[in-house]
């Protein structure tokens, strides 16, 4: 496609004060930094303009841009896409006494993505090859919140949370455990489980999974680790929020004064995994799964089968009380 | 080391797998069994040491894979040969001791571990516990605690 095309295309789709005076093709992504705003990025004959970094809060921090990864606007249909370039990570993690290792692999992306083509709980996008070869995800940008945001926004008054909103955002969440389920069905793992790693798209009100690139090896069990952040994200939706020892101590001492340390995370040491403690409504069965996640566990969940099975009683019995 | 199956295989035999990582926890197991079982008759052993290797996703080239699966192979392979030892001198004669090591992809360990013990038709699977944290164990998983909860037809010593 020849340049003046290319102008007329972005003229057509973003209007003509969008078009950049010098106007700059790439076709190979290898070295990520050099794929700059206003460039048109021509894979496997799609031509693709590139916009903004994404960027990924994560654990408090600030905003990290993430130079891998571009949005861009398919100059085809004018479709928003977000470009995902090559960036191999590999690195050893640490936890107590375990080492891991971690990579983070465009070819498990690309693979998922094949795998669940059509599936609309995860987010969807095809994988091309530049002219080096490198592996590129094209992906649908999903407009919509994020999905912490939104449980939190929900999450005023946490009583009339748990009755009013909690029932209709778990049965969305066994969706998503399903979703995670067929994964695992298939020999493959999300990888990195977090609640910000779900977008609540705008138009369709769908929760969907997000970012499949990042995976840890775990010898002992492949799918625990997916596990443990469905784990995290239950007890995030039941307390409407992370509800922490430090708020508590401020706002309720009662019951701050009530927790003992078996109570607690067994992640995150400062957050309460014995909700009902905090909330005496919650039910018996939701809150058996989350004493799965406390300091004073002594099984936690294997598969996802457990999971859902679990889920399942603990929302039957929310909907005969209401 | 001897050679991976056994010769003499006798029918009345009680057949032990023991489960070996790299760890200190794997030849705390062998040395328990050695000192139990070492030098009574009809007793035999497989040590079987399940290389678990990732998804090909992992690597950036099959080479890449092999290199991996060759270095791991590397430490097992010594650990192999302490705990062989251990046998032979608690007084396992050399045709009742099997070694085996196996590279393959697992996506539980303990099922893999299972799955070879009915194999191999074991009546008892071995294995050292490594003294996970809960945390640790919340997060990856514990070999031991999934035999205790999966194994059937088979007897599951955890040794500390």
């Amino acid at each position: 496609m020849d340049q003046a095309h290319l102008r007329e295309k972005i003229a057509a789709h973003l209007g003509s004060a969008k078009v950049p005076r010098r106007l700059r093709v790439l076709s190979d992504t290898s070295d990520f930094f050099r794929v700059e705003y206003d460039d048109v990025l021509l894979l496997e004959g799609r031509s693709l303009f590139i916009r903004h970094n994404e960027r990924e809060g994560r654990f408090g921090i600030d905003e990290q841009p993430k130079f891998w990864v571009r949005r861009a606007v398919d100059l085809e249909d004018g479709s928003l896409k977000v470009i995902k370039m090559v960036f191999h990570e590999r690195f050893t993690a640490k936890c107590g006494a375990m080492t891991y290792e971690c990579v983070r692999s465009s070819s498990k992306e690309a693979h998922i993505l094949e795998l669940v083509e059509g599936h609309n709980r995860f987010m969807q996008g095809v994988s091309m090859h530049d002219s080096a070869g490198n592996c590129v995800r094209v992906i649908d940008y999903i407009r919509g919140a994020s999905y912490p945001q939104y449980v939190s926004d929900l999450c005023e008054d946490h009583e009339e949370y748990y009755f009013k909103h909690l029932p209709g955002l778990l049965e969305e969440f066994v969706e998503l455990v399903e979703a995670i389920r067929f994964l695992h069905a298939h020999d493959q793992t999300h990888g990195d489980i977090r609640r910000d790693h779900i977008i609540r798209e705008k138009d369709t009100h769908i929760c969907k999974w997000i970012d499949f690139d990042y995976g840890c090896f775990h010898p002992e069990n492949q799918y625990v680790y997916d596990m443990a952040g469905l784990a995290n994200i239950l007890v995030f939706l039941t307390g409407g929020d992370d509800v922490t020892v430090q708020q508590l101590e401020r706002d309720r001492p009662g019951v701050f004064g009530a927790l003992d340390a078996w109570d607690m995370n067994i992640i995150f040491k400062n957050r309460v995994a014995n909700l009902k403690k905090v909330y005496p409504y919650i039910s018996d069965d939701l809150n058996y799964m989350l004493l799965h996640i406390s300091v004073g566990a002594r099984l936690f969940y294997e598969d996802t089968g457990q999971f859902i099975e679990d889920l399942g009683l603990a929302l039957e019995g929310m909907r005969a009380s209401q | 080391m001897s050679a991976s199956g056994h010769k003499g295989l006798e029918t009345d035999e009680k057949h032990i797998m023991i489960a070996a990582t790299t760890g200190e926890n794997s030849k705390r197991a062998a040395m328990y069994v050695a000192n139990m079982l070492g030098g009574l008759p009809g007793f035999r052993v497989t040590i079987y040491s399940l290389i678990s290797v990732p998804p090909d996703d992992f690597f950036e080239s099959g080479d890449e894979r092999d290199e991996w699966i060759g270095k791991e192979k590397e430490q097992v392979d010594e650990a192999l040969a302490q705990m062989l030892e251990v046998c032979l001198q608690a007084g396992f004669p050399e045709d009742k001791v099997a070694v085996v090591s196996e590279a393959k992809r697992c996506a539980s360990a303990s099922d893999c571990l299972i799955e070879e013990a009915m194999k191999i038709k074991a009546c008892t699977l071995v294995v050292g516990r490594r003294g996970l944290s809960k945390r640790e164990e919340f997060q990856f998983g514990s070999t031991s605690t999934k035999l205790i909860h999966d194994a059937h037809d088979c007897a599951v010593w955890i040794v500390e």
